[in-house]
Order: structure tokens, then sequence, then C-alpha cells
């Protein structure tokens, strides 16, 4: 017997409020002529950028949890990441690519991310 | 001419698509190697992701989802007819994986949201040391996905081929992505447990959503 989708939820407006503030965040329309030799490039080079920052990131949490950072150093490497972060959030927005772009494909090695 | 993709199926005995779909055309079939693709004409450069037309998207996809194995395009996915020959062609392998990987299995979807994540952040220290207090979120919410992975993990073990979890980043409050791949036929056994899961997570909120095509898990990047 075929399953039509369903959904059930605890508290559905509390969901519909939050996951519209996600929703506002995607683009209103997508471009389809993603051939484009701009784009293409740029989502090659934000995707390099984007592995970079997570692994930054992941390394500062790693340290963070650890005692080798000052509470200054941390306080630097965090500004840093959050204007990189920043950074990336306008830079995607602007070549209209999403999260889930920013990725390469490795062949046999998997995704990059 | 563009093609608008729906999906990928192991190419077998499928019944004539009938439902429209994108710019209210019915789709067709074409034979690309070993596969069959869900596919119609589209004309024009850009798309609205109205309400509408990923309805019109997921209609057409899960017409075929009870009769077949196949593999979701994204909503969006336009391509030349030589851009899908050339993808197929590079990707096979993966994708004759891919549907080994999800035949007989679709994907249930659990959004939890969890009470915020145990940093405790004063409102004078977030002004003083923004870079720290964006470093502690970051890290509260890492340890929200941790926690709400192990526990949901634990509660459907063995009734699950795969999961794959992420955080839903621009939400007020944390909420963590689950999507599980289930055979069919553990269907009500899942629900059940999430049911009890729910019951006993009276702190957290919980989503279930499915059955869906696998969106989730599917290896080989973006078509077109």
């Amino acid at each position: 017997m075929p399953q039509k989708p369903e959904i059930s939820a605890t508290n559905p407006e509390e969901f519909v409020r939050e996951l519209k503030q996600v929703a506002d965040l995607l683009p209103n329309r997508i471009n389809i002529d993603a051939q484009s030799v701009e784009q293409g490039l740029a989502k090659l080079v934000l995707t390099l950028i984007e592995f970079i920052r997570r692994l930054l990131e992941a390394q500062a949490l790693r340290r963070m949890e650890g005692t080798d950072l000052s509470p200054q150093q941390i306080e630097e490497l965090g500004l840093a990441l959050m204007k990189l972060e920043a950074r990336m959030k306008d830079l995607k927005s602007e070549f209209g690519l999403s999260d889930d772009d920013l990725n390469v494909d490795l062949g046999p090695l998997g995704r990059l991310m | 001419m563009s093609l608008y993709v729906y999906c990928l199926m192991e190419n077998s005995e499928l019944s004539t698509p009938c439902v429209p779909g994108i710019q209210d055309r019915i789709p067709h079939f074409i034979k690309v190697e070993e596969f069959l693709v869900l596919a119609c004409d589209f004309s024009g450069s850009d798309l609205q992701p109205t309400k509408e037309m990923v309805l019109a998207h997921e209609r057409v996809v899960e017409s075929f989802l009870d009769t077949s194995t196949l593999l979701p395009f994204r909503f969006g996915s336009v391509v030349s007819e030589a851009g899908l020959r050339e993808f197929i062609q590079a990707n096979a392998a993966t994708l004759g994986a891919d549907l080994d990987k999800v035949r007989g299995c679709v994907e249930m979807g659990l959004k939890v949201m969890s009470p915020a994540g145990s940093t405790s952040i004063s409102d004078v220290e977030a002004a003083e040391r923004p870079g720290t207090t964006f470093l502690k979120a970051k890290l509260g919410l890492l340890q929200v996905q941790k926690e709400v992975a192990g526990w949901v993990g634990a509660a459907v073990a063995g009734i699950v081929r795969q999961s794959d979890v992420s955080m839903i980043s621009g939400a007020g409050q944390p909420i963590v992505r689950i999507a599980h791949l289930v055979l069919r036929y553990h269907l009500d056994e899942y629900k059940s447990h999430i049911d009890t899961l729910v019951q006993q997570r009276t702190d957290c909120g919980f989503l279930r959503s499915g059955p869906w095509p696998p969106y989730s898990f599917i290896s080989t990047p973006r078509v077109g």
C-alpha cells in the first residue's frame, strides 16, 4: 500500500516560526545558467575557502576545549572566524550559491565536505 | 532547449509518466547508459522556488517512489541533454552504488529542537568578547548536535540503514536535522520508536516527516 508523506510535530507553531527564519535566508529565485564561467569559478574558489574555513573552525574549537590558548588568543581567533563567516555569507549570496553548492567530487575519495 | 530533470531510475518496466510537473509539462524518460532519467523540456533561464513549483517537482518524483528505486534530483536541476549524458557517464559507478544503497528504502526526516546549548554566555561577555562568544556558541551547537545524534541513533539502532545529521543554521534555536534511510517494511516500527522517543524527551520539540525520496543519501554532485 503506497504511503503518502505525512508530517507530525510536537509544537508545530514553534517549528514553523523557526524554520521560516531559515527559509527567509534562501534565494528567492534560482539562476539555472549555472554553466557561466563566472559562477563556475566563484563556486570553485568559494568551495576551497569554505573547506579551509571549516578546518580552521574545527581546529579552533578543538584547541578551545583544550588549554593551550589564552583568553586573548581565543578572542582573536573567534573574531577572525566570525568575520570570515560573515564575508563568506555575503559572497555566497552574491553568486547565488547555497551551502550545498560548495562541494567538490573527488571521485573515488568521495566528496570534499 | 534545456531539460528539467526529476530523478534517475534503474532501467526497468515502468508505467508511462502522466503527472504534470514544472511548467505544466508531462515528463518523459530518457535512456542514458543503463539508467532511465525522468525529465521534461524546460524553457527560460530562471526558476522561482515557489510552493507550487516545489510541489510540482515533488509530485512527479513521488509518482514513481512506490514502484521503483530512484535517485531524486534536487529542485531546480536544469541541464542540457549533452550535459546530462556527460554527468551520467562520468558518475555511472557512483549512481549504480547509490541505487543499490537506497533500494527498498525511503527517507524519513526528523528535526529536533533542543533546549539551548550548555554554554553560559552573559550579555556583558557577549559585548566585551564577541570573538569568544562566537566560538562558544559554535561549541555549544556542536555539543547539541553530538548529544541529540547520540540518543536518537540509539533509539532507532537496527531499523535505519543510514543516517545523515546536520545543524540547521539560521534558526533562532538549535535545530538538529536528521535524515534516516529506512527500509519500507520497517516504517511502522520506525515511527513507533520515534513516538516513544517523543514521549521520553519532553524537553525537546520534534518534527517527523516522510516517507520522502532519498534526497539526503546521494553521493554524486549536483547535475547542471
